[in-house]
């Protein structure tokens, strides 16, 4: 393999409870670049994120294999798969009713990094999203906006540093004005720091602002099409009918 | 700690006049002493929640005698509290504030302050036996006046063998704003098997106490039967805080008791993690109009316990309150139950109750169980109860496994995060070493 693919997904197959979900996915992600994964609703996005981070319900059936960064991590656990350095920002984040997010990330960092080295990282990093202390300081997404929830989910990425960063729909329930500090946070911190994007989207907007090098589309648990940005500007005026 | 005189094994009217003796007590406390015996010896043990048949009454020493002098220095520390304080990643400030050689402050002088400032607004804090002694009139005034002998066989038994424990007199108007730990303050074994403690808050008067350590305590007798007793006078606010982690042969089966006046506010916070089997039910009596109770409790229990814990709190006046918040978490086949009385008299009108219950069951083997009784007499007064039972939410379990936890780190987190509501009313160093001690025992349990 070439030392410039970070993530090869060899021949990935996804079904639970009988159904199909993901249908002989072959992809490979070179280091640096940046993706959009595109596609209707239910055509897999999400499962194929879940895949890659690994969680324990979405295990690749019949010898589908996921190598990252030269190393096969099929049968690696979700939390070692995020210590080699992948993150997956979820759609939906659940909400935690003792869990504040700075202890999360002290968890997490420990013990190479201090508690307060963490907390003052925090701080810094939520006014850059501008994100209310109070929210920040708060259980994990308690009463937490959409909108917030897509930030706070941001913020933990830049701490964890991850060399392989999938956003899952970082971009749906935003305004206007917070898709651009979000744009720009992750222009800042990950695309400038040469880290391999993966973003799920379905709109056009945030890809204005974070030109994807590659367009990949999603259909009935297959990837059908994939191309330039230019594929997206199409979408968005076309649909997937045609596709 | 060294034993230096011990009595032979079981309890007779003999030994119960022994202790008397060695104790050097007034006439009227062997009286009360033998008169509790025989309470003890008609009472049957409580025929409902854990088996305590096993319990051997022939079996236990009814009194020692140790010496015990406060550490001086770090030196004298046992090696196995070190330890354990190592193992809890404790930094070593705060390891010698916990063996209580030293204050916050890292200072001596900074206890010995404490101590005269006390004793110059009238504070009493004294060991029960000195209480005795020094202050026989107020001590015989209150002595048993909350919890009789005849409340139940284990109180009984304590009324009859009791030695060890702290006496403490608040006058008046003084507030003790900042937690008081009874192992600092008063030079006594901390760990008696019939402790006795009794507690007067005097009219408008404030204390913070907290009982206990949270570091593991090997008892080598496996019965621990104490009694609390607590008045709390009109205006006066009394928290008391007990953290348990006994040894895992030990039975403890303590009673506590407030007695709370007009417009006094009692609160029980207490913590079980040790123990086979802990049956502790803190009460308090509303006697005074507009009196409050509350009662935290949080439950730990693992392999091989059995923690049947509540609370009580009888409304006896008007425009009384109650308040119960009760965690508990059971896993590697540990059992808890939460078994609470709720009563408001008929003449308790305008009153108000809630208790909440929330019981955690980490996996499959383990079991929780609520038995609440509510008693309500008055047709003006409120109860509300709510008890909720959940397993660990396995959204939130990947989530944090997402964001590179282990899976003991993310259930360790999630448990801590559900017992919160409780450990933060616990001062920090006792919260922080609460929570590290969750962790280790999900640690040990997992490997
Ligand atoms: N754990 C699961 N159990 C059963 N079905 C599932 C599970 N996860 C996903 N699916 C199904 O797989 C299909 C793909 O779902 P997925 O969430 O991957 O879609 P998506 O492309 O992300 O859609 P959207 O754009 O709406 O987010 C859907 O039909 C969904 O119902
Ligand atoms: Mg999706």
């Amino acid at each position: 393999m070439s030392k410039s693919i970070i993530l090869e997904l060899e021949n990935i197959n996804l079904i639970i409870n009988r159904k199909r979900i993901l249908e002989e996915i072959n992809l490979s992600l070179t280091r640096g670049k940046s993706y959009a994964l595109m596609g209707p609703n239910g055509s897999g996005k999400s499962s194929l994120a879940k895949v890659i981070m690994g969680y324990p319900d979405y295990q690749p059936q019949n010898g589908g294999k996921i190598i990252f960064q030269d190393q096969d991590i099929t049968n690696l656990s979700m939390d070692k798969r995020a210590k080699l350095g992948i993150f997956l920002s979820s759609q939906a984040p659940p909400e935690f009713d003792g869990i504040k997010v700075t202890a999360l990330l002290q968890t997490a960092s420990a013990p190479k990094r201090s508690r307060l080295q963490i907390r003052k990282e925090v701080e810094k990093l939520s006014q850059e999203l501008q994100l209310e202390p109070t929210v920040v300081k708060k259980p994990l997404n308690q009463t937490a906006s959409g909108g917030e929830r897509k930030k706070l989910e941001l913020l933990q990425a830049a701490i964890l540093d991850p060399t392989l960063l999938i956003l899952d729909e970082i971009d749906t329930g935003v305004d206007v004005d917070s898709l651009k500090t979000i744009s720009r946070f992750i222009k800042n911190h990950f695309v400038k720091a040469n880290k391999t994007l993966l973003l799920i989207t379905h709109y056009q907007r945030i890809l204005e602002h974070l030109t994807p090098d590659r367009v990949l589309v999603m259909k009935a648990g297959r990837i059908t099409r994939s191309g330039d940005y230019s594929l997206a500007k199409l979408i968005d005026k076309k649909g997937y009918g045609w596709i | 700690m060294k034993t230096t005189f011990q009595l032979a094994k079981g309890l007779t009217e003999e030994t119960i006049r022994q202790i008397w003796q060695r104790k050097k007590e007034p006439q009227w406390m062997l009286e009360f002493r033998l008169r509790a015996f025989q309470i003890f010896q008609k009472l049957p043990l409580p025929k409902w929640g854990p088996d305590l048949s096993q319990i051997n009454f022939e079996e236990f020493s009814y009194y020692q005698e140790v010496t015990e002098s406060r550490p001086r220095s770090w030196k004298d520390i046992p090696q196995e509290i070190k330890a354990t304080y190592e193992q809890l990643g404790l930094p070593e400030a705060e390891q010698r504030f916990l063996a209580g050689i030293a204050t916050q402050a890292e200072s001596q002088i900074l206890y010995e302050n404490l101590r005269r400032q006390l004793e110059k607004k009238g504070v009493i804090f004294l060991s029960i036996d000195e209480g005795l002694k020094k202050h026989p009139q107020l001590f015989r005034r209150y002595f048993a006046s909350v919890i009789s002998p005849a409340d139940n066989k284990l109180a009984a038994l304590n009324s009859a063998a009791w030695s060890g424990g702290s006496f403490i007199y608040i006058p008046p108007g003084v507030k003790i704003s900042q937690p008081i730990q009874a192992y600092f303050l008063i030079n006594i074994p901390s760990v008696g098997q019939f402790e006795r403690t009794l507690i007067i808050v005097d009219e408008g008067a404030e204390l913070n106490y907290i009982e206990g350590c949270s570091a593991p305590l090997y008892h080598q007798s496996s019965l621990h039967a104490g009694v609390v007793e607590v008045i709390v006078k009109a205006g006066a606010k009394m928290r008391y805080t007990t953290i348990q982690n006994w040894s895992k042969n030990v039975y403890n089966l303590t009673t506590q008791r407030a007695k709370v006046h007009q417009n006094a506010t009692m609160e029980w916070i207490d913590g079980n993690i040790g123990s086979r089997i802990t049956m502790k039910y803190p009460c308090c009596l509303l006697v005074g109009e507009g009196a409050k109770g509350y009662v935290l409790s949080l439950s730990f229990a693992s392999r091989g316990q059995h923690h049947d814990t509540g609370a009580k709190m009888f409304h006896l006046a008007a425009n009384t309150s109650s308040r119960v918040i009760s965690k508990s978490i059971s896993l590697e086949g540990g059992h808890s139950s939460y078994r609470g009385l709720v009563h408001i008299a008929p003449k308790a009108a305008n009153s108000k109750s809630s208790v909440s219950c929330d019981a955690l069951i980490l996996d499959p083997q383990s079991r929780s169980d609520t038995y609440p009784t509510m008693r309500i007499k008055n047709p003006k007064s409120l109860m509300r109860h709510e008890a909720t039972v959940s397993v660990l939410d396995k959204k939130k379990l990947n989530y944090l496994m997402s964001r590179g936890l282990s899976r003991t780190e993310a259930e360790g987190l999630l448990v801590t995060s559900f017992a919160a509501p409780i450990t933060q009313q616990i001062p920090l160093e006792y919260a922080s070493e609460l929570n590290k001690l969750i962790k280790l025992e999900m640690e040990a349990s997992v490997g």
